[in-house]
């Protein structure tokens, strides 16, 4: 008996529900025929919160968020080095209503070393890198090691007696350490150094503080407040220019340009064929965002180069430096399979 | 059925999950890189140590219940009905409560998780044929548009809408 | 008496209305944050960050500081009243209270939830002030052979909170530490049982697992017999705890915040650890021992000492250090690093007021958390009042916004729900989901460790005794285990001699 009664009352409720959604809707879709964007666009973070990706990203969405007439979502999604938010992205609709945060790790390093990535590079369209990390090698302070030939001759002297951290397999951290190395003359990184992954780049920092590891090659930004404090000791950085705050010789200084292609980056991304008018949107939004002043010095302070590329020079760039990487993990056999 | 007999079905259960796991799952689902320097290091050293621990547990099981060794442990924490009518029942409703949650995640990417959480708790209501009709259907209506505004707006998280309703 | 010139040097930064205005208002936030189930209290803080920047750095870093705490003792509202941890470091917390609750205590299990946070915010406030240095050198001596001794012998947890069935306990364990292996390699990154899903690459969401593992089971319960709870008393939420049973829990309060400001001073573990620790320190050292479990007031405040213990503690590493040793720590370094900032061991001679602004803006903010806290319990309280009829749906349906939120991922509703029929089987089979839980946590940090162990040393074992730390850990685990199997065995013969008379 109640149970009728509840159904009755239920299918009244659902038949109301319904009503109203088909009303809301209609309103919604009346509006769907206007110009990019007529609703709010997702940007997807493939990394945690806290991260540099995130606290790049939600940066970024500041200035964005008063350019862009609709609200801006931006969600992490986690997990894979990047992998679960990449793939969403991917496999949402190319209208620019979900796009994302590319990073180095999610578009370059994974792609080049892992096989069994379930995505790749050209199922991308890049709107605009907006951002360049230079990247920074250190040990810490109380190392005996005071220059990149200190370090190298170390490893030449004896083989598996130098570790270097990494923020995971696939990150900008582990391709850094070999690719560093082998510029240097280490003829077989991967044989002769140890690898030590760890979970975050937080944590990779801390294993060279402590002892487990012996350098870290990364964003310089990862890096500045321990090298301010001196417990670290920067040995190099991949940049032309010299680091503010990094009393260490650039790659340019120690004759390995080679080493200018290693740095990180941020970009806007979306799933292939975005619209063109999409890319125009963004190439006019994102060249008022960098000028944002708010934007620029929060980025500043925190290390970062603020460097904009448009739609065209982004692609180039980042497939110029996916072979760099997917050659050197061919030539030292770094490539994960499984 | 009394849980001691409980108990060694569920032994038994664990033996044949950790062999099955041991012959063929790791085998199959983890992969090892070749080049792999040290046995303790291989990505299935792991795995393969917990599938040999749930065999060892497992017959720890059977054993110390077949010769009796340790007290029963007590009962269900789970409440029982009484009447063997009832429990059929019961067992009904935890059916189409598996239905309804398969039918919320199909549902959530199409109509909405709006849309689908108000019907889910009007349909998991009825399930339990609840006392309260009224109530149920105002939380139902109320619940899922409150949590709405909470997360969209508040905690900025994109709420699937579905493919005929945008909320605002 | 450098120490009290910089605290009043630092004062009249602090002693501002903004500033309290900030703590308060970041308690609040996190307290409401915390209370809902998926949102962490490090997502409140991440949500928070953008609102910081306009602030003055001393008022900003307030502000999250405010949100953290109030989000770690928020997250024990939900795990008392529904048996849904509002943030992992709570599911201790749910061992007790939840009985508690059940027994018609809600209202004494929340009030002595909120006690035992305050006093182990105020211990883990003064052991940042007065110990930071010589803790930060500590945590610095642990590599990965430490951490591996340290989280072998945080396993043997797992015997106290098994219940009646050692061998259930540890299967359910064993369970939790093969479903923590999903997901890649953390050294070769290869694939392990994800099938190369790329939902299932980064490992199965630890939040989703958590609610399905405590909150899905309760219902599916609730729907085998709706009519089951019923005569019960679960109303009667407003009892208060008396000065009394607040001393009788002051000891476990006052281990389980040490134990919380040691393991929160070492980078890289967290508060849920931390309560599960204390939760079976008092456990061991309490005479009620069969008591917890079933809603022992002791257990909640145990739990609750232990993770709020930790929140203070987080922020020695990252001011003396400058290393984050949680994700929400982390965050807050970014903070600092927006307004030219640099934590770390020059800070306390570069930016000495402003440290010592922070420690009396933490003295103030324990204050602020009793007041608002009070507000919270007060009014959550009549959760309990709600009739089951309609909460069980409630709780249902907020689950699946939370467990969405977590990651914007409706896979991660398929874990939860596929959890709670795991969870369901587990509990109709008297198989405890504790120890599934703290396997889940421990176990990769287990494998990690000892994997990274491996790889310092080129696979010798010698690693693992290569310190002071190390040998402790191996002599504490022997030692628990040897006394584990002493009262197991004493129990048996004890047994023996009950099983003659007639069962009740």
């Amino acid at each position: 008996m109640i149970g009728r009664k509840m159904r009755g009352l239920q299918r009244s409720a659902i038949l109301g529900l319904t009503a109203v959604a088909l009303g809301v809707g209609g309103l919604v879709s009346a509006a769907a025929a206007a110009e990019y964007p007529s609703r709010p666009v997702t940007v997807v973070i493939p990394y945690g919160p806290g991260g540099a990706t995130d606290i790049s990203g939600r940066t970024l969405s500041v200035p964005l968020g008063k350019l862009i007439p609709q609200p801006i979502l931006t969600v992490n999604r986690t997990g894979a080095g990047g992998a679960t938010g990449t793939v969403s992205v991917r496999n949402a609709a190319n209208d620019g209503y979900t796009m994302m945060i590319a990073r180095v790790g999610s578009h370059t390093v994974n792609p080049a070393m892992k096989a069994t990535l379930p995505y790749k590079l050209d199922e991308f369209d890049f709107v605009g890198v907006y951002e360049i990390n230079p990247v920074a090698c250190a040990v810490a302070a109380n190392s005996d090691i005071k220059t990149m030939e200190d370090l190298v001759a170390k490893v030449k002297a004896k083989p598996k007696s130098v570790s270097y951290s990494s923020s995971g397999v696939g990150s900008l951290l582990h391709i850094a350490g070999a690719m560093v190395m082998r510029e240097f003359g280490v003829e077989n990184p991967v044989q002769d150094l140890i690898h030590i992954p760890l979970k975050g780049g937080g944590a990779a920092a801390t294993a060279v503080l402590s002892g487990t590891a012996t350098f870290i090659c990364t964003n310089s930004s990862a890096l500045a407040s321990f090298v301010a404090n001196k417990q670290l000791r920067p040995l190099m950085v991949t940049t032309k220019e010299p680091v503010p705050g990094f009393d260490a010789p650039t790659a340019a200084d120690l004759g390995k340009p080679n080493l200018h292609q290693l740095v990180g980056w941020s970009g806007i991304a979306g799933p292939k064929g975005l619209p063109e008018d999409v890319k125009e949107k963004w190439r006019g939004w994102l060249k008022d965002a960098v000028a944002d002043q708010g934007f620029l010095d929060k980025m500043t302070a925190r290390g970062s180069v603020i460097q904009l590329m448009d739609p065209e020079e982004s692609q180039a760039f980042i497939q110029n430096q996916y072979e760099v990487f997917r050659k050197l993990v061919d030539d030292l056999g770094m490539r994960v399979e499984g | 059925m009394n849980l001691m007999n409980k108990d060694i079905w569920l032994g038994i259960g664990a033996i044949a999950f950790g062999v099955f796991l041991l012959v063929f799952a790791i085998p199959s689902f983890v992969s090892s890189p070749s080049n792999v320097p040290a046995l303790v290091l291989a990505p299935t050293f792991w795995p393969t140590i917990v599938a040999y621990i749930i065999v060892v547990l497992g017959a720890a099981l059977v054993i110390s219940r077949m010769s009796g060794l340790t007290n029963e442990s007590s009962g269900e924490t789970a409440n029982v009905p009484e009447t063997r009518e009832e429990q059929l029942y019961g067992l009904g409703r935890l059916l189409a409560m598996a239905v309804l949650m398969v039918g919320l995640v199909i549902a959530t990417p199409i109509v909405g998780m709006v849309l689908a959480t108000a019907i889910a708790f009007a349909f998991f209501a009825a399930i339990v044929v609840t006392p309260r009709p009224l109530t149920s259907i105002v939380v139902a209506i109320v619940l899922p548009l409150a949590l709405y505004a909470f997360f969209s707006h508040v905690a900025g998280v994109s709420v699937p809408q579905g493919r005929f309703l945008t909320l605002p | 008496m450098n120490l009290l010139d910089n605290l009043a040097a630092a004062l009249p930064l602090v002693a501002n209305l903004e500033s309290f205005l900030a703590l308060a208002s970041g308690i609040t936030i996190g307290v409401v944050a915390g209370a809902i189930p998926g949102m962490s209290a490090t997502m409140a803080v991440a949500l928070t960050l953008p609102f910081t920047f306009a602030l003055q750095p001393i008022t900003g870093i307030l502000l999250l500081l405010g949100v953290y705490k109030g989000g770690i003792f928020g997250g024990s509202i939900p795990a008392i009243l529904i048996k849904t941890p509002g943030t992992p470091a709570s599911s201790a917390t749910i061992l007790d209270g939840y009985p508690m609750a059940e027994n018609g205590q809600a209202g004494k299990a929340l009030g002595i939830a909120l006690y035992a946070s305050c006093t182990a915010d105020v211990i883990s406030n003064l052991s940042l002030i007065l110990f930071a240095g010589w803790l930060a050198s500590f945590a610095l001596s642990f590599g990965p052979p430490e951490f591996f001794t340290l989280i072998l012998f945080s396993l043997t947890i797992i015997a106290g909170v098994s219940g009646e069935s050692l061998i259930k306990g540890l299967l359910s364990a064993v369970l939790g530490l093969l479903l923590a292996t999903v997901g890649l390699d953390l050294i070769y990154g290869t694939n392990r049982f994800n099938f190369n899903d790329p939902n299932l690459m980064g490992g199965l969401n630890f939040i989703a697992v958590l609610i399905g593992l405590f909150a899905i089971p309760e219902i599916l319960n609730y729907v085998w017999h709706p009519r089951g709870g019923e005569g019960t008393v679960r109303a009667l939420g407003e009892q208060h705890v008396t000065f009394k049973e607040y001393r009788k829990c002051f000891r476990s309060i006052i281990r389980g915040s040490f134990i919380g400001v040691i393991l929160g001073s070492i980078p890289g573990i967290g508060a849920a650890p931390a309560a599960f620790l204390s939760y079976s320190e008092a456990r061991r050292r309490s005479p009620d021992k069969e008591n917890f479990g079933k809603g022992e007031m002791e257990g909640v405040a145990a739990s609750e000492a232990g993770n709020n213990g930790v929140c203070g503690a987080t922020l020695i590493p990252l001011l003396a250090l400058g290393v984050p040793g949680d994700v929400i720590t982390a965050i807050v370094i970014g903070a600092f690093m927006v307004h030219g900032l640099q934590p770390g061991p020059m800070m306390f001679v570069a930016n000495a007021n402003i440290v010592y602004a922070l420690f009396l803006g933490l003295i103030v903010s324990s204050v602020l958390l009793l007041i608002v806290g009070s507000v919270a319990v007060r009014l959550f309280r009549y959760i309990v009042d709600v009739p089951r009829s309609v909460l069980m749906p409630s709780v249902l349906i907020l689950c699946v916004f939370g467990v969405y939120a977590v990651n914007n991922n409706v896979f991660d509703i398929i874990v939860m729900f596929t959890m709670g029929w795991i969870g369901y089987f587990m509990m109709r089979n008297g198989m405890p989901a504790a120890p599934f839980l703290i396997a889940f946590i421990l176990g990769p940090l287990l494998e990690d460790n000892f994997r990274q162990a491996m790889l310092m040393s080129n696979g010798e074992v010698h690693i693992l005794f290569r310190s002071y730390i190390t040998w402790f850990f191996w002599a504490a685990t022997a030692i628990t285990i040897v006394a584990l199997i002493r009262t197991g065995l004493s129990q048996r013969a004890g047994n023996r001699g009950i099983e003659a008379l007639p069962k009740e």
